[in-house]
């Protein structure tokens, strides 16, 4: 498929393609002259020449409409030059141009970092007092105490207890354990 | 062309050489303004009959004829006239809207006998079809015919700079049209 065509350079296109039937114009003369001597008495519209000009601009009127705008003497013949000396100017605006594309895919860029940053920051501030808030909530359980918060308050215990206690502070961490494992544990155990 | 038309309107102006005037206008303008009709109306028995009413008004004003144009001016300008009255004699006969006529005229250039154009010439026939008609009657007159500004300005009483804004939209028009068509 062709990417463009110029019809104003071809000539075949030029070529009027209708015709007329064998001796038409010959006949049709002849035709046309015995019609305009013989026959004197045509009815034209009162005013039809008067308003021939007229009839023409009215009958085409909505076509003119698109005519609205007209161009300046030699528009278009110098249309083609014009384009070229801009272009001819254009490496300079060019260099310009890919400046203000930079400027902008930077600054495009750097909104998305501090978007993400933000909610990186936003996150972790959230998570950070979450965490704080648990710690600062009062845990009391005896798993909670220190063998050395025991041994200070000791006096707050009774005797009976104080051993129970100190086996069960300072519990370490329950470890993930597999299903086996526990089942193990609890055969073990009973 | 108007130099020449002084001879056709000084036989006129005499009662006996009337006769003569008749057959050189008929001569000098017969298929010049039969080719305009043509490529407005399209089919050839449209056109005779738009090519008869021309030069009917033609004899019977030829006389009230003021020489604020020139002859040839005023030819084309009632030629291109018979032509688009035609056109909408044709659009009310067949019911069509006159804003369709241009389906009416392709059909028209489909089945026509005398188009002996080539693919690519129908082509661009149908193009032209879709124009707005005053795009139309300036493309044809410009692309076939290589009517000055100046005269066309005059027969279709439009700027010089209108015509050539037209001309231009038509050729794009064309031009894409054929490219989307090729």
């Amino acid at each position: 498929m062709p990417k463009e065509i110029n019809i104003e350079n071809n000539t075949h296109l030029k070529n009027n393609p209708f015709a007329v039937p064998n001796d038409y114009f010959m006949t049709n003369k002849e035709a046309l002259e015995n019609m305009l001597f013989t026959q004197a008495d045509f009815n034209i519209p009162t005013d039809y020449f008067e308003n021939n000009a007229l009839f023409i601009k009215t009958l085409t009127k909505k076509a003119e409409q698109e005519d609205l705008y007209t161009t300046p003497d030699n528009y278009f013949e110098t249309l083609s030059e014009n384009i070229s000396k801009r272009l001819e100017e254009m490496p300079n605006k060019q260099h310009q141009y890919k400046k203000i594309i930079f400027i902008n895919t930077y600054v495009k860029w750097a909104s998305i970092a501090a978007i993400i940053t933000g909610i990186i920051l936003l996150s972790w501030i959230y998570f950070f007092k979450e965490k704080n808030n648990i710690y600062e909530q009062p845990c009391l359980t005896i798993a909670c105490l220190s063998k050395k918060d025991v041994i200070k308050n000791i006096d707050e215990f009774d005797a009976s207890d104080i051993e129970d206690v100190i086996e069960n502070t300072d519990t370490p961490p329950i470890k993930k354990q597999s299903a086996d494992t526990l089942q193990n544990n609890l055969n073990e155990t009973f | 062309m108007e130099n020449k038309d002084n001879d056709i309107l000084e036989l006129f102006a005499n009662l006996s050489t009337q006769n003569q005037a008749l057959k050189l206008l008929i001569e000098r303008y017969q298929k010049p303004l039969y080719w305009q009709i043509r490529k407005i109306v399209i089919n050839h028995d449209d056109t005779d009959d738009a090519l008869q009413n021309t030069f009917i008004k033609v004899w019977k004003g030829l006389g009230s004829f003021n020489r604020e144009s020139s002859l040839f001016t005023w030819l084309y300008r009632i030629a291109t006239n018979e032509a688009l009255m035609l056109l909408r004699k044709r659009a009310k006969e067949n019911n069509i809207p006159y804003e369709n006529v241009s389906y009416f005229l392709s059909n028209s250039l489909t089945s026509d006998p005398y188009f002996k154009g080539d693919e690519i010439q129908k082509k661009l026939q149908q193009a032209i079809l879709t124009l707005p008609e005053k795009q139309r009657i300036v493309f044809n007159m410009k692309y076939f015919d290589d009517m000055s500004y100046e005269e066309m300005s005059g027969i279709l009483e439009t700027s010089v700079g209108g015509l050539k804004a037209s001309y231009h939209h038509a050729v794009k028009k064309i031009e894409e049209y054929l490219l989307n068509h090729s």
